[in-house]
């Protein structure tokens, strides 16, 4: 077990130096120039030039390029061409904002799609199982940008039950709950439709099986049988979805974060590429990148849990 | 006993709630919802209009524009003498602090100015102060600037968010102002949240009394319907930036006061004078006459206005005998000039724009249907902003759509760095090389006599014009928003506002 995290930790190494030349080549081709956007249209030939030096522009790519990895090495992501602020400082401001945010989502993904899923498919063809399924099929196709202003309009404007934007950055208080709830039940309202598909088509399966023809020919009541047996074997693909939809999840917050005027890496991120300042694309996607690798791996390791029989050496 | 302890109880409680409420009750706070992030708060480090907001409640300038009038009046300076065509005396004023305690005074002025200057602090702005040839302290207040040539842009410059003064000592100290903003405004840096938020309090030093307000907040709200659902609902008390369509839905909320004004900014249409066909003043006119203004403005919510000159109406050169240049539309003339020109069955080209805000890709849209009917079959290109700056700079474009925003409030800011040919390549994206029209912008750079100015503002005015150096689509209609107990918020014509003047009940 150990070796095994040990490898996959090790293979880390050439994910991400796969990712920063990837990432750094594309900012670098793409048309576009910081010192350009920085100067703004108004700028004469010698500010934009000022600029350009300033920042080392000039350079070659490759120059550029070692710069930045030595940085990286001595862990330093750069500093923003904008705000002239360290790109480690500004993911340390914001990444605890996008991680509450997909947190809270996976929990109301869970919570609605897990039930949803189960009672779907213990009482299947049942009218809760028609509707929830409809519901869960608009959750997959509805914008995320649409659902978010639906639910401020409605909840916000209208009933002034939950504030219409904006995240304190407590999760842990009634404040920072109540500004949570409207940008997690956004952003996991489609993992929540996703989950809860899943998990009824996998617990069918599983109810298929001769074991619990088996079970329940023993006597076993209806609950326990898809407490103990069904629902344990039919978590695998369940988990797998999550754990790959919890990245999509960190990755995705962009929409919800500009919607609710959450500060979060998404936001940051996009506003990064538009103006092309560079360090800061560059820092936060492989921030993005590492913590994506390790909750795959992390996922991995869960399925032993679930799994006795699978084994990592 | 029992009863002892709980009067007692009730009675510290009732302080407490009453101190609380007190308090509540006695802070002023007002809320900004603010649609872009700040880039920093240093006047010299930034050129980006959130930075300019936040920082022109702290920092002040020498001169200022009167809201109002739009006359140049002067703020942190009390007068200025000129002796000579180069030479420029600045009285300053006296008894101004900063905000770390320190004096303003001449050597903060030449302190500042150097700086914006310094090549290798490379400051986005620095052409604002770029004629400035030597700065010389004379005493505490006063200043003697000598400018290369004569400068009739001068004091505009001066007026400029980018040239305001800052504290040498808080310069020093932090290395730069991008965080740890030190001006003479009248209110003061409290705290900054990047991307997020950021407070100022009022300075009760403020050499202009202080300000009435407790404390200002400037929200990051990037998405407008976010920005109008708060305003709605009051977690914040004014918001800009505001899309046409929000627009009807403000107005109908009683607690709600909308406010337009006529502002300078400017969109155009513009032609890449490098490429064929668009040096040829036949084939612009015919463009002129084939595009309907009007149908182009009834796309704007009212968001913009009318006028036919490179220099609009709010901006200085601007005389209304400008407007009696209009092309009328006229789809025949159209044909005509275009025959005339050599393309009796018209010609393919590029229409160049920029997705980075709606209006962008909806005037290209309409414009693209308007100059077919005349035979110009036009294909739209759309980039992102800074793909569209890169292009326009190194003159890729065909057609393009750009706008101005004339912060200076000067026409000579505007012809000289967009239609000047010393500027080709740089902000001077047409690439528009005209000697005549060069003549024309000069002379109104080189004079310093206001009177005489506008009459040579408002002649290369006609001149770029009649030559449709661009055709100007609309100028912009500012709107601001507010809670109805929001008093005092006036807005300047380059949307710009103070909320130093500001109550709120």
């Amino acid at each position: 077990m150990l070796s095994y995290i040990n490898r996959r930790l090790l293979m880390l190494i050439p994910v991400l130096i796969g990712i920063s030349v990837v990432v750094f080549l594309v900012m670098h081709l793409a048309p576009g120039d910081p010192a350009v956007i920085l100067a703004g249209p108004t700028a004469s030939a010698s500010d934009i030039a000022a600029i350009r030096a300033k920042l080392g522009l000039d350079d070659p790519v490759w120059v550029q390029y070692w710069r930045f990895a030595k940085g990286i090495l001595k862990g330093d992501l750069g500093v923003s061409v904008q705000s002239d602020e360290p790109v480690a400082e500004m993911v340390k401001t914001r990444f605890p904002n996008t991680l509450a945010l997909a947190v809270a989502a996976m929990v109301v993904a869970s919570l609605l799609g897990l039930s949803a899923g189960i009672v779907s498919a213990v009482k299947k063809g049942s009218l809760f199982d028609s509707i929830s399924m409809l519901i869960a099929l608009l959750g997959i196709s509805l914008p995320s940008f649409w659902i978010g202003l639906m639910l401020m309009l409605a909840f916000s404007v209208r009933l002034r039950w939950l504030p219409v934007a904006g995240y304190s950055g407590q999760w842990w208080t009634l404040a920072g709950i109540k500004q949570l709830v409207l940008p997690s039940l956004t952003l996991g309202i489609g993992t929540a439709a996703l989950i809860a598909r899943i998990t009824r088509s996998s617990i069918l399966e599983i109810m298929q099986q001769d074991y619990i023809r088996t079970a329940r020919a023993k006597g076993l009541g209806q609950l326990p049988t898809v407490g103990k047996h069904v629902l344990r074997n039919a978590l695998v693909p369940v988990v797998t979805v999550m754990g790959l939809n919890f990245g999509g999840l960190l990755g995705g917050t962009v929409v919800t974060e500009s919607v609710f005027a959450i500060n979060g890496v998404g936001r940051m991120m996009v506003r990064a590429i538009t103006s092309r300042d560079f360090p800061v694309v560059q820092g936060a996607v492989f921030m993005v990148a590492t913590t994506f690798v390790l909750i795959n791996l992390f996922v991995d390791l869960t399925y032993a849990l679930l799994d006795p029989r699978i084994r990592y050496d | 006993m029992k009863l002892k302890r709980f009067v007692v109880l009730v009675t510290v409680f009732a302080t407490m709630f009453l101190g609380m409420t007190g308090g509540v009750l006695a802070k002023k706070v007002l809320t900004y919802g603010q649609a872009a992030e700040v880039a920093g708060l240093s006047p010299i480090l930034t050129n980006d209009s959130a930075s300019s907001a936040a920082n022109a409640q702290m920092y002040e300038t020498l001169f200022t524009r009167n809201p109002v009038n739009n006359m140049i009046e002067p703020k942190l300076a009390l007068s200025y003498e000129t002796p000579d065509d180069l030479t420029w005396v600045i009285h300053l004023r006296k008894g101004v602090k900063f905000h770390d305690g320190t004096d303003f005074d001449a050597h903060a002025v030449k302190f500042t100015f150097e700086r914006l200057l310094d090549p290798e602090v490379a400051a986005p702005r620095a052409s604002l102060l770029a004629s400035i040839a030597s700065i010389e302290v004379i005493d505490d207040f006063t200043l003697e600037l000598k400018t290369h040539d004569p400068d009739g842009l001068f004091l505009a410059n001066l007026t400029h968010d980018n040239s305001a003064i800052v504290s040498p000592a808080a310069v020093e100290k932090y290395g730069n102002l991008m965080k740890n903003p030190v001006g003479t405004g009248p209110f003061r840096f409290k705290q900054m949240v990047s991307g997020d938020s950021i407070t100022m309090e009022r300075f009760d030093g403020y050499w202009g009394g202080p300000a009435k307000l407790d404390e200002i907040v400037f929200r990051v709200i990037p998405e407008a319907a976010t920005r109008v659902a708060m305003l709605e609902t009051g977690e914040v008390d004014f918001i800009d930036s505001i899309p046409g369509e929000q627009l009807p839905r403000l107005e109908a909320n009683p607690d709600i006061r909308v406010v337009k004004s006529r502002g300078t900014p400017v969109r155009y249409l513009s032609f890449n004078f490098e490429k064929e066909p668009w040096d040829n003043l036949l084939v612009r006119q015919a463009v002129a006459h084939a595009v309907n203004i009007d149908d182009i403005l009834l796309t704007m919510d009212g968001l913009g206005y009318k006028s036919i000159g490179v220099v609009g109406p709010m901006v200085f050169g601007y005389k209304p005998e400008i407007e009696e240049l209009a092309f009328p539309y006229d789809l025949e003339k159209g044909k005509e000039l275009l025959a005339e020109a050599g393309f009796p069955n018209g010609f393919k080209t590029v229409l160049w724009t920029t997705n980075s805000s709606e209006d962008y890709v909806r005037n290209a849209q309409i414009i693209q249907a308007q100059i077919k009917k005349i035979g110009i079959d036009a294909e739209i290109k759309i980039l992102d902003w800074a793909a569209y700056l890169d292009a326009t700079l190194v003159g890729d474009t065909d057609m393009f759509l750009l706008g101005w925003s004339n912060l200076t409030q000067d026409g000579g800011g505007c012809v000289f760095p967009n239609l000047h040919s010393s500027n080709a390549g740089s902000s001077n994206r047409s690439y528009y090389k005209n000697p005549e029209a060069d003549k024309l912008i000069e002379a109104t750079m080189i004079t310093t006599d206001q009177a005489e100015r506008l009459e040579l503002l408002h002649a290369a005015n006609e001149y770029l014009t009649k030559d449709i150096a661009w055709l100007s689509l609309w100028h912009q209609v500012n709107i601001i928003a507010m809670r109805t107990n929001v008093s005092g918020l006036q807005m300047s014509p380059v949307a710009d506002w103070e909320l130093y003047p500001v109550d709120i009940n």
